[in-house]
């Protein structure tokens, strides 16, 4: 294994990215970018630091950076919402449900979604998350916290169906 | 649970559900919540989104071009380059200020004038490279003195210890002698080049350890390039008026890393 394992980190960049972008094809595309990007600007990394946080955060510039450069096309990441992936089935039994959680993290805004994938997803620390998406802690928490009221509140709403199938002991109503 | 503590708040509750608190916190969030079964719930609720969230957001690898990872395995060895060069630099850093604090040392002696050591001045082998170079142009001359024109550079550093820089391939061999000197034996190489003629290539231990860029002396009928990679240093000797010397310590340099 090669001293500095990036190819051991693309899973969780691609995971990264495609929480950015919501869409598998867009989020190849970052990924490779960010890795062009990086490997220009890899004197900026030192040996010292943390190899995968120096690479979500040039995912995540470069993210933001393209969402600048392309505004015209906002109307379309909008709509990527509503682009179903068949490359993201799940189990079966769990598959409803996590579709809902999926449709759900996605209709967050960019950066909630962005805060709580490097915190849940990535399991980093609140300090390196904020690092990596260059904004104050506070700032990073309190968008973990609107991602998850906002979550909580499709938890609310969401169809019967998806309820859980155990019934609660003692429950006469 | 009785005493008053921090006050418990919703980013507290967050923080649980990521795993962010230290022991002591993460008991008294315990304690709170087993009091309360409505912030218990919350707790829960966020627990299972988020494991749903992993789950739903992993795997999705469908995607995967091999541009990607071609790209990453070029950032790997961009990386590795980097760092040895680095951790190089550092040391020839070191080895700038050793010899900063010898020579402040140094005249630390009766205030006189000392001579000026200037940046420029070349080092000390290249006079030995210099020496070398017009010892091999008289042996040239000389039928009595063999050549030994077999060249083979992994002997030579099994040898020596001496690592030669890749040859251009219209580079021809003629010559190539091992000398002795202060630090371990040296190697003379003469070559035949198309365009600068007859061209020493001498690598020596100055038994300093640094890094130098290519770098062009001009002296007398001889000009002269040198560069060091470690604690090996590098000379190329051709005659005067030769243009394009430092391009060509140049590439033999980058052969080095």
């Amino acid at each position: 294994m090669p001293r500095f394992d990036i190819t051991g980190q693309l899973g969780s960049l691609r995971r990264y990215a495609r929480s950015l972008t919501r869409n598998s094809a867009d989020a190849e595309d970052l990924v490779q970018d960010a890795l062009v990007r990086a490997y220009e600007r890899r004197s900026t990394f030192r040996s010292s630091g943390n190899l995968r946080a120096w690479l979500l955060s040039i995912v995540h510039n470069a993210f933001i950076d393209g969402i600048r450069s392309r505004k015209s096309e906002a109307a379309r990441i909008e709509q990527a919402e509503y682009l179903a992936d068949a490359n993201m089935d799940a189990p079966q039994e769990h598959s409803i449900r996590l579709a809902q959680v999926r449709e759900a993290f996605f209709k967050l805004p960019e950066e909630q979604r962005s805060a709580l994938h490097l915190v849940a997803i990535e399991g980093l620390t609140y300090s390196r998350a904020a690092e990596v998406s260059g904004v104050p802690l506070g700032t990073l928490m309190s968008r973990i916290g609107r991602a998850r009221a906002a979550l909580r509140e499709m938890e609310d709403t969401a169809p019967a169906r998806a309820k859980s199938h155990l019934r609660i002991v003692g429950d006469q109503s | 649970m009785n005493e008053l503590r921090d006050p418990i708040i919703d980013a507290d509750l967050d923080a649980y559900v990521d795993d962010q608190l230290d022991v002591a916190r993460r008991i008294e969030v315990g304690a709170f919540l087993s009091t309360r079964p409505e912030a218990a719930a919350r707790v829960m609720s966020d627990l299972r989104t988020r494991d749903e969230l992993r789950m739903a957001l992993a795997g999705s690898q469908g995607m995967a071009r091999p541009a990607t990872a071609d790209a990453a395995r070029r950032l790997e060895r961009g990386l590795a380059r980097d760092r040895v060069f680095g951790a190089l630099q550092r040391v020839a850093a070191v080895a700038v200020f050793v010899a900063a604090g010898w020579l402040a040392h140094s005249m630390l002696g009766p205030i006189s004038v000392t001579k000026v050591v200037a940046s420029t001045q070349p080092p000390v082998y290249l006079q030995e490279a210099i020496q070398a170079h017009k010892t091999t142009i008289v042996r040239e001359t000389m039928s009595s003195q063999l050549e030994a024109p077999n060249y083979n550079a992994d002997e030579i550093r099994a040898a020596t210890a001496i690592v030669m820089p890749s040859l251009p391939t219209d580079w021809k061999v003629r010559d190539v002698q091992i000398y002795p000197s202060r630090f371990g034996p040296s190697v003379e190489m003469a070559v035949e080049t198309k365009d600068m003629g007859l061209v020493s290539l001498f690598a020596i231990r100055p038994g300093t350890f640094d890094v130098v860029k290519p770098t062009v002396a001009p002296s007398g009928d001889i000009s002269s390039a040198y560069f060091q990679v470690g604690d090996v240093a590098y000379a190329v000797v051709a005659r005067s008026g030769v243009r394009d010397l430092d391009r060509t310590a140049e590439t033999l340099a980058s052969t080095l890393y």
